[in-house]
């Protein structure tokens, strides 16, 4: 399997060169295998952050890359590769929070969450934790993976519009959160 | 555009992960090493969150049975066993055997000691069927009971070996393989492309490739990897049969939309239909567009979607393709029924969850114009199964996903992750089985199913005679 610091390398050409994704889409093993390592952090820095365990963000990225492998001839656009993985990564997250109960209802970050569920060290990470699901998504994606508005609103399939009012709460929320607790009076 | 939302206090106060895990990375180095086998474990819970393990289990093929003492039995345990396939195969089998449309190819390649053998094709432009077997020296041995191999079509050109795009983007793939007296085992791969608006070339040429073999038995799974490929110089043309195409470019109009042209493809090999069109109101993600089929004695012929494309850059287009219940010869007309659905299971309430009480049966769970009857369900240690049939109007009825709760509205839960074995609704009779794997099957006490409510568009419904 290529290395992780060749992958790197491989990755970076492949942002100009999508040769990669167009033979793996002709069914070359080795490029998909490729494509993968390119994208590792990227899936991993997801999950995690949707999903906080390991664990489960182990059996949310097996699946997106069985379901990336199996679908990867439907792909239309090999520069969206990147996107759709992530898209994939993501509903596969939802899966898992869905069959875990674990989903806090959109719009329903308020004053109960924030006195009782407060993370247990003073980073901005653990805050993101109490965010409804729809801001997560959305600041994951945005801080983590440097994805722009547009990219994320494909990702979602919601307006770029939604994608900006949701960081925008989200940092809110965050601000607001992180406030209580007295760890960044900056964000407020 | 980015620029506006930087936070940068905020990005940098963030822990964001720059090392993967080492279990991570074993995970997913595994699920590389291992994916063909993965992928085809994982058919079956990709349609429905299921599971596989069953389908050899399949208590034991009782189901199977049922379809003749003759099926080209089937499948692996690896492979998706699919019986309502599996019986229209039998159809498509009997069809071909006179030799309309089937073209012979008798080549042969061999790696690792495993020889692949092409025997025939038959192709109508929507779905390929190839008759193949694998041997090899001595036997496979007895501790293999049941052997699988992913075989691939490329339809590349004879000017410069280019793949053509649609050629190799198969939808749906079953295979159904059986064990000789020789040792061998024969049968078909049936590739189906959902798309069946496709030029049938004379410069492209088909070749079947296959990377590993899967081998099943006693002690359990084995996969051989290396490479078989065959290309047989045979031209789609060489290889094609017309089905039976009825094709309109009449417009159609629906609210918001409109249906370009309509394609019902029939054959041995394909019931489908599709659609080209445009969907006027593509700036609201989540609010789907659909189709329901009838017959002309009201029955709902839609079984499985085999594509679905929507342009979200650009004007709307959308283009379906479905497979449908098998049409009855004397059918005059389909109508169609254009309908809208707000789909999102996480973000929104609009899908609903439904429930019926099982202490009673036969109950029945209704979502507006469908009904979900459950007849039976049988619990033993660790396990319940539940049979139930789907009437009305329902969009995919091949695969249903349930849910199970105790008395009090708990969820039962699952005691391995692939704990859900379905075995997808039969295509006749609408009959299926879901299987439920957990500690505590005594203390169900609820099946709960999502689904959406949708608006029918009858006023904009139409029909599409039948030639």
């Amino acid at each position: 399997m290529t290395s992780m610091i060749l992958s790197e390398q491989i990755c970076n050409l492949d942002k100009v060169d999508n040769s990669n994704v167009k033979l793996a889409k002709a069914g070359d093993k080795t490029a998909f295998f490729a494509l993968i390592d390119c994208h590792r952090m990227a899936l991993y820095r997801v999950a995690k952050g949707l999903l906080e365990s390991d664990l489960d963000a182990a059996d949310a990225i097996q699946e997106t890359i069985i379901s990336a492998y199996t679908n990867i001839g439907k792909l239309r656009k090999d520069e969206f590769f990147k996107t759709w993985l992530i898209r994939i990564l993501i509903n596969e997250c939802k899966k898992i929070l869905r069959r875990s109960n674990n989903i806090v209802p959109l719009e329903k970050v308020n004053e109960q969450a924030v006195s009782d569920a407060y993370p247990s060290d003073d980073s901005t990470t653990g805050f993101i934790n109490m965010l409804d699901l729809g801001l997560k998504q959305v600041t994951i994606l945005y801080y983590y993976e440097d994805f722009s508005v547009k990219e994320i609103a494909i990702i979602l399939n919601i307006f770029q519009g939604t994608v900006k009012s949701r960081l925008s709460r989200a940092r809110r929320e965050l601000s607001k959160l992180m406030g209580v607790k007295g760890v960044d009076k900056n964000e407020k | 555009m980015k620029s506006s939302f930087d936070g940068d206090h905020l990005k940098s106060s963030l822990k964001i992960p720059s090392v993967i895990p080492e279990s991570i990375n074993a995970r997913i180095d595994d699920t590389l090493r291992n994916l063909e086998q993965k992928k085809k474990n994982r058919k079956l819970p990709k349609k429905t969150f299921m599971i596989l393990v069953a389908c050899i289990t399949i208590s034991s093929l009782s189901a199977l049975a049922a379809f003749g003492q003759n099926l080209p039995i089937l499948n692996s345990l690896v492979n998706f066993v699919n019986p309502s396939a599996a019986k229209n195969y039998e159809t498509v089998k009997v069809a071909i055997t006179d030799k309309k449309g089937k073209t012979i190819v008798n080549k042969k390649i061999t790696d690792q000691g495993i020889a692949l053998t092409v025997n025939d094709l038959s192709y109508d432009g929507a779905t390929l069927i190839v008759g193949y077997n694998l041997s090899k020296p001595g036997g496979f041995g007895n501790d293999v009971t049941q052997i699988d191999t992913d075989l691939m079509p490329r339809f590349q050109s004879l000017k410069d070996g280019t793949p053509s795009g649609r050629g190799n983007q198969p939808s749906t793939q079953d295979s159904y393989l059986s064990k000789k007296d020789n040792g061998d085992y024969q049968g078909y791969a049936s590739i189906n492309f959902g798309d069946p608006d496709t030029k049938i070339r004379d410069d492209y040429t088909l070749s079947l490739a296959a990377s590993n073999i899967g081998l099943n038995g006693p002690s359990g799974f084995k996969e051989v990897n290396g490479l078989w490929k065959i290309d047989t110089g045979l031209t789609e043309k060489d290889i094609y049969t017309a089905a039976q195409t009825t094709e309109s470019n009449v417009v159609h109009e629906f609210k918001n939309g409109k249906v370009d042209s309509v394609k019902v493809i029939r054959s041995a090999l394909s019931n489908i239909i599709s659609f080209k069109g445009t969907d006027n109101i593509k700036q609201i993600p989540n609010l789907r567009l659909g189709f329901f089929i009838l017959d002309d004695k009201g029955n709902c012929m839609n079984y499985r979607s085999l594509s679905m494309s929507s342009d979200i850059n650009g004007d709307g287009g959308f283009k379906t393709g479905m497979s449908l219940l098998r049409i009855p010869n004397d059918t005059k007309k389909l109508t169609v029924i254009p309908y809208r659905y707000i789909f999102s299971k996480i973000d929104s309430d609009y899908e609903k969850l439904y429930k019926a009480d099982l202490a009673k049966l036969p109950v029945s769970i209704k979502i507006q114009d469908q009904e979900i009857n459950i007849s039976a369900i049988e619990r033993s240690s660790g396990k319940l199964i539940m049979h139930f049939t789907i009437i009305g109007l329902a969009d995919d009825i091949s695969y249903t996903s349930f849910g199970f709760e105790d008395k009090k509205g708990n969820k039962i839960l699952p005691n391995e992750p692939w704990a859900r074995i379905i075995s997808p609704v039969d295509y006749e009779t609408h009959q299926g089985t879901y299987e439920f794997r957990t500690d505590h099957p005594e203390e169900i006490s609820k099946v709960t199913v999502y689904g959406h409510e949708y608006e029918l568009m009858n006023d904009y419904k139409f029909d599409i005679e039948m030639k």
